[in-house]
């Protein structure tokens, strides 16, 4: 494992900012929502499209009596631009299924730099 | 490799007609629906007047009519049928049955489907009224009389909170397995709001639902393209699959399996072999748009898998039998397919024929399970 850096502070700042690397030959996504940052690869595994250059977006509930829709807001869930599939950029799951998962990487922060650690 | 012979393996149909007349189911409706009862014995054409039932041309033009004069189908016509084809005699009484079942090798029978055309009768009243009669008469006729053959309830889905009464009344009884419900020519589909009383009330009593596939009553509402059907193989090889697929998708959609989890859905006469595919294309449909559906929470094949069974009847025609039982696998094998002969009908499938189609391809296990130990789980027959 090693840290590679991708960006400075002052790139990734606006919410939802993000910046795609090439990390040895893996396109990893790093995004800030909700102030955080995460490292997402750019790869979604329905069919290979370029999952990170989607949109980010919260998610459609029900509330208990199941039928008022309701709007998780925490837009923590990227779309792939090609079928949209929903992975959470926190874990890289699809909340649809649990079968399927993106991978995820480690992000560090450290005098204004920021690494991915792979 | 062993091969069980039939009579070695608990064979279970999930998909066997009762044939009744008005004269026989009426009576039961005189205490507490009389001017419904006096209704349909004014009308001379009930399939038309009571019924909205039609066809394109006569059915199964090709095969042996045993038109039967006992059953004096061509006064008012039975209940659930126009034509009197088919040794229906075979299927007016539970012995008649058992005779059939142990010329088989069938050891148990879900018998049903009733009136299966209730969804289009057009007086509410009527439709519950044909409903709580032929519930009694079943219930009076069949059960008691041997534990191999179970029965259906069925219910008017044109008053829903009425047919979950009707399930309270009724659905205890010794012997009833399930609850038809009459899918044919239903609008709204099963997925609508509108009907969660009966699912409640059939998932409450721990009863099975049970659709099955028709054109004759389908007419009205689906599919319009109908009317320019020429002839009823045309209509019928469309409708018998399309309606259900329609009513599944509905269903699944609408979160009806995610909010009675507990309740099994059958599907008879509607083919299988379609339903790998269509478990496929519900996945992509669901991960592509799954907020369309926020009510679910697994994708649709996980439900299909769990809680929804379809009858092998009709089995299609395929020069390689092996390649209709690898569309039995792929629609789900044991966990969702379950042997069905729609006896007496003309387009019925012994059980045999199925067997060895079976035997071709799968493995004992899935033969057994498909056979009739899935569907002794689903039904709970021993």
């Amino acid at each position: 494992m090693s840290k590679h850096k991708v960006a400075n502070v002052e790139d990734l700042e606006g919410e939802h900012s993000r910046v795609i690397v090439d990390i040895d030959g893996v396109e990893v996504a790093i995004f800030r929502v909700n102030g955080e940052y995460y490292g997402v690869a750019n790869y979604c595994i329905h069919q290979g499209g370029p999952l990170c250059e989607g949109g980010l977006s919260g998610r459609f509930l029900v509330d208990k009596d199941g039928w008022q829709w309701d709007y998780d807001p925490a837009e923590h869930y990227i779309h792939c631009p090609w079928h949209g599939w929903i992975f959470d950029v926190r874990t890289g799951k699809n909340p649809d299924a649990e079968r399927y998962r993106v991978p995820t990487y480690e992000v560090a922060v450290e005098d204004g730099e920021i690494f991915v650690i792979r | 490799m062993t091969r069980p012979t039939l009579q070695e393996l608990t064979v279970v149909d999930v998909d066997s007609h009762l044939h009744f007349t008005w004269d026989e189911v009426l009576p039961y409706m005189e205490e507490k629906y009389p001017g419904a009862k006096r209704l349909i014995e004014y009308s001379s054409h009930p399939n038309s007047e009571i019924y909205s039932a039609t066809r394109t041309t006569p059915a199964w033009f090709q095969t042996e009519r045993h038109g039967d004069s006992e059953l004096d189908v061509k006064g008012h016509g039975d209940v659930s049928n126009i034509d009197g084809s088919a040794g229906y005699v075979e299927s007016t009484t539970a012995e008649a049955k058992l005779a059939m079942m142990d010329a088989n090798g069938i050891d148990y029978s879900v018998l049903g489907t009733g009136p299966s055309r209730l969804a289009t009768v057009n007086h509410d009243q009527t439709a519950v009224a044909i409903a709580a009669g032929y519930n009694d008469y079943v219930i009076d006729n069949y059960l008691d009389v041997d534990d191999r053959v179970k029965g259906t309830i069925t219910v008017a889905p044109q008053k829903p909170n009425l047919a979950a009464e009707e399930i309270d009344r009724v659905g205890d009884e010794d012997g009833i397995v399930g609850v038809q419900f009459p899918e044919v020519g239903l609008i709204p589909p099963m997925g609508h709001e509108l009907y969660d009383p009966i699912y409640q009330a059939a998932q409450d009593h721990d009863l099975t639902l049970l659709m099955h596939s028709g054109n004759a009553a389908a007419w009205p509402v689906f599919p319009v393209q109908r009317y320019w059907a020429e002839t009823f193989v045309e209509d019928h090889a469309f409708t018998f699959v399309v309606e259900p697929m329609w009513h599944l998708i509905s269903m699944i959609f609408r979160g009806v399996p995610e909010k009675f989890p507990d309740l099994d859905f059958v599907f008879q006469e509607s083919g299988v072999e379609w339903l790998g595919w269509m478990m496929g294309r519900l996945d992509d449909h669901y991960l592509q748009s799954s907020q369309d559906v926020p009510l679910l929470t697994k994708p649709p094949s996980d439900y299909i898998r769990d809680q929804f069974y379809f009858g092998t009847q009709p089995v299609g025609e395929r020069r390689n039998r092996r390649e209709t039982a690898m569309l039995m696998k792929l629609a789900g094998g044991a966990e969702t397919v379950m042997f069905s002969t729609d006896h007496p009908h003309p387009d019925f499938d012994p059980p045999s024929n199925v067997l060895a189609t079976l035997q071709s391809y799968l493995d004992g296990t899935e033969v057994r399970a498909i056979m009739g130990e899935t569907a002794i789980d689903v039904f709970d027959l021993k």
